[in-house]
């Protein structure tokens, strides 16, 4: 056998652990290394174990690989090497693992709020320390009893808490993912605006055990479903006609207000307005004109408001609006409607998107398209001085106004072809926000309008307010060509204006000449 | 090209640490280990006279422990204890964690030894599911009294983590007799309890018996493994040709040992003077002068070049 270079910990080692959970097992098992467990092994593995090093480049990896490879002799270290992730953090955690020296991969996805082993939901901070899971980085500085490396290794052995119940409701949690990877035998359908429709679940998806239950037609028991959020999925069927390019005359392009637009925009402010009254306690008000309210509901429900008019106001734009934050999520994403603007393709071949079909994706990209400008907007007033790095930790931060779960949530589309001429489009109809662990903070009253009691007459002429806007830049509009290249140069204006209140909220503390063009495209 | 004389050099019988037999002694002592863990006992002392084979005893069994209910392999970690100018404590954790090979770090507190090794030990019973280990302590009689505590304290710490440690003390019977009557004093009946009330005595070749089971393993054992000739075939290949065996040898080898047994008063014959008579025998004296010409005389001298003589004169 060869020497070792340290302890790997096997007493404390579980199946279906993290690698996380792994690396703070070695820290735990070499107390007198620990501090310079990476640096001082390194070498040693080098030397000892070549085939270790050469497999992976980091530090951390080969050290778990390691430990791996003393636990399980017959592993093929190439192989194990390239299948081998370690997230830098544990995102979420059980507090009661977390004190017996257990973390599993699926912790971390959104759809399961609640411990399997113990029943108890699933935290983004350690209780004893009330801050975040300590990372790969900080675990040999943490001495915490429940996150760090000052365990109770006694309590952490003791039997009964990985028992054959345990692993069983893991393992079941981890057929789940299993299955519902890939198992939509749907076809990569791409939209005219080139947006991908899905045709796998990702197990860190929130649809995941929807898919599962739903596609898979095997129903998830129940003593696991009070752990899952199983969100409901509706399908719509349509019929697959292939698309005439004939039919494209220009004029649908400028013909924007179609009758079925200004319904749903309206039933979303609704669901919006619903939404904040079920958060704040009914006493929400929203600033509709202002613009110049510290309450990110009001700041994302304008920037919101002005986007969704402006993209139909704008015949120089393409089918679709997007804009992207540094962190890659969609700021803000709507599918363009329209007759004849919107198609599916597939292997080259192009077929019509009916109306039916348009009408489900544009109420659903409206909706998250306010929750991720509100999410937007929490994160320019958590961060006043706004840095490429501040944000990047935002997206790990707890939301105090929506919950924690806010930055994982989308609203995700798979198209089924059923026959040659039939498709079906399956799309989730849960709510965009989890309802487990909300943790909300009231939001200020003064210089709000209130949408609580709002009446659909008055509704309709906010919305009209706005809309005679919309007229002012069709107005404006001249010959096609001409209304590209002014409307262009006209909406990069109007964002420069919608986004400088948030800024202005956020103490002005952002550069706001350098914010949209490199902020925000990164 | 290697000469057949160069090759000849080769054979194990030259190489002192390859030459290992299983013996009555080494049966025993298996037995007894074997019994000690099955039985749950913890602790315990092997003792024995100077060069009489417990450590190629042990060298032999380490490895051959499995668990009672599974048989799965119990882990045997072989500590030797090195003399050093100060017996503390802290010395002797520092000599076992290198004895487990840990490399990283210079200075290292007591207390982080401890808890390091504490795991090493934690890793090595979890190869079994009874999360038994081994500690064999060769040379303890090295060590302090005060310096067994090491072990008391691992031992302690492992049972909090569902871990078995057995300690067996292995070391010479003279040299121990200071340490062992140390144990008996009131102030270390913990350690007396833990290590020093099960006590075995391990010893050589007692009888004539014993010899021929031994050198019947000149006669069977072989070079190379499996497919080679055996060691007494080796070297006298025409007698062995014609039914010549050292074992037929035992009576004439067990008078000359005898008369000096009953001189110097030795308890039993140990293994390096055996291997020590044996060898120039079988290598040297048989094949030159035949083994027709085998007496009394020729195992004598043997007998004097194994060194039995001067090392217990000097010894008594």
């Amino acid at each position: 056998m060869p020497p070792r270079v340290i302890n790997i910990g096997r007493a404390f080692s579980c199946p279906l652990e993290s690698n996380y959970n792994v690396y703070r097992r070695l820290l735990i098992a070499n107390p007198s290394i620990s501090k310079t467990l990476l640096e001082r092994s390194a070498p040693i593995i080098k030397t000892l174990y070549p085939d270790i090093y050469k497999a992976v480049d980091n530090r951390i990896k080969q050290v778990i690989l390691y430990a791996y490879s003393i636990q399980y002799p017959d592993i093929n270290i190439d192989r194990f090497a390239s299948r081998l992730t370690i997230s830098p953090k544990c995102y979420r955690q059980c507090s009661a693992c977390a004190k017996m020296l257990f973390h599993s991969p699926i912790y971390d996805y959104v759809w399961l709020t609640h411990c399997p082993i113990h029943n108890i939901p699933l935290e983004l901070l350690c209780p004893e320390c009330g801050i975040e899971w300590p990372s790969t980085q900080l675990l040999p500085r943490t001495q915490c009893a429940t996150c760090g490396l000052g365990i109770n290794q006694q309590d952490a052995l003791k039997d009964g808490a990985f028992n054959d119940t345990a692993h069983k409701a893991l393992n079941y949690l981890y057929e789940v993912l299993n299955t519902s990877n890939n198992c939509i035998d749907s076809e990569n359908y791409v939209m005219s605006n080139g947006r991908a429709l899905r045709n796998c679940v990702s197990p860190t998806s929130l649809f995941a055990p929807a898919i599962f239950e739903n596609l898979q037609q095997r129903k998830i028991g129940s003593v696991y479903r009070r752990n899952l959020v199983v969100a409901k999925m509706k399908t719509h069927e349509f019929k697959l006609s292939p698309f005439d390019q004939n039919q494209i005359t220009g004029k649908e392009i400028v013909d924007i207000t179609f009758p079925w637009v200004r319904p749903i925009q309206i039933s979303i402010i609704r669901k919006i307005a619903k939404a904040i009254r079920s958060l704040t306690g009914n006493t929400h008000f929203i600033d509709g004109g202002s613009g110049y309210s510290d309450c990110p509901y009001c700041i994302a429900f304008n920037y919101w408001w002005c986007l969704v008019t402006t993209v139909y106001s704008d015949s120089g734009l393409d089918s679709s609006y997007s804009q992207r934050t540094i962190l890659s999520r969609p700021l803000f994403e709507v599918a363009r409607p329209g007759p004849v603007t919107q198609y599916l393709s597939k292997d080259g071949v192009i077929y019509n998107l009916p109306t039916g079909a348009q009408k489900i994706i544009y109420e659903k990209d409206l909706e998250m398209s306010y929750y991720a400008l509100f999410k937007f907007a929490v994160d320019c007033l958590n961060y006043p001085g706004g840095n490429h790095f501040q944000l990047r930790k935002s997206a790990i931060i707890p939301y105090p106004y929506l919950g924690k779960n806010v930055s994982n949530l989308s609203f995700d589309f798979w198209v089924l072809k059923k026959s040659r001429s039939r498709a079906l489009l399956i799309y989730s109809d849960e709510p965009i926000i989890c309802r487990e662990n909300m943790a909300f903070v009231k939001a200020p009253k003064t210089k709000c309008m209130t949408l609580s009691g709002i009446k659909a007459a008055e509704l309709k002429k906010y919305i009209d307010n706005v809309y005679f806007y919309e007229e002012q830049i069709s107005a404006m509009s001249e010959p096609h060509r001409e209304r590209t290249v002014n409307l262009g140069k006209k909406i990069s204006d109007i964002q420069k204006g919608f986004y400088t209140p948030i800024i202005s909220h956020a103490r002005k503390v952002v550069d706001t000449e350098n914010f949209d063009s490199t902020f925000y495209t990164g | 090209m290697k000469t057949i004389l160069e090759d000849r050099f080769e054979h194990p019988i030259f190489k002192p640490l390859w030459l290992q037999f299983t013996t009555p002694s080494v049966k025993q002592l298996h037995q007894k280990l074997k019994q000690w863990i099955y039985c749950g006992i913890t602790g315990g002392v092997i003792v024995g006279d100077a060069r009489i084979g417990k450590t190629t005893a042990i060298e032999i069994l380490h490895n051959r422990y499995t668990t009672r209910s599974k048989g799965q392999r119990i882990h045997c970690h072989r500590f030797v204890v090195p003399k050093r100018d100060t017996p503390t404590i802290a010395n002797c954790l520092r000599a076992l964690y290198f004895s487990a090979e840990f490399t990283l770090g210079k200075t290292k507190k007591a207390d982080e030894m401890s808890e390091q090794l504490v795991h090493y030990f934690l890793d090595l019973a979890c190869e079994n599911d009874d999360k038994v280990v081994l500690l064999i302590v060769d040379e303890f009689h090295r060590l302090s009294i005060n310096q067994i505590e090491v072990f008391a304290e691992l031992h302690d710490k492992l049972r909090l983590l569902n871990a078995s440690l057995h300690v067996y003390l292995m070391g010479n019977a003279n040299e121990a007799e200071k340490l062992i009557g140390a144990s008996e004093r009131t102030e270390y009946a913990h350690l007396r309890g833990r290590f020093f009330n099960q006590k075995y005595y391990f010893s050589g070749i007692q009888n004539i018996n014993d010899l021929k089971q031994c050198l019947r393993m000149y006669d069977v054992t072989r070079y190379p493994e499996e497919t080679g000739p055996t060691y007494t075939e080796y070297f006298l290949p025409a007698d062995f040709k014609k039914g010549w065996r050292l074992e037929q040898q035992a009576k004439l080898i067990w008078e000359c040992y005898s008369t000096h047994r009953n001189e110097l008063s030795i308890n039993s014959w140990g293994m390096k003077y055996f291997v020590g008579t044996v060898s120039p025998l079988l290598t040297d004296y048989l094949p030159q002068y035949s083994t027709a010409q085998l007496s009394r005389n020729m195992v004598e001298k043997c007998i004097e070049v194994s060194g039995l003589i001067p090392d217990y004169v000097r010894a008594t």
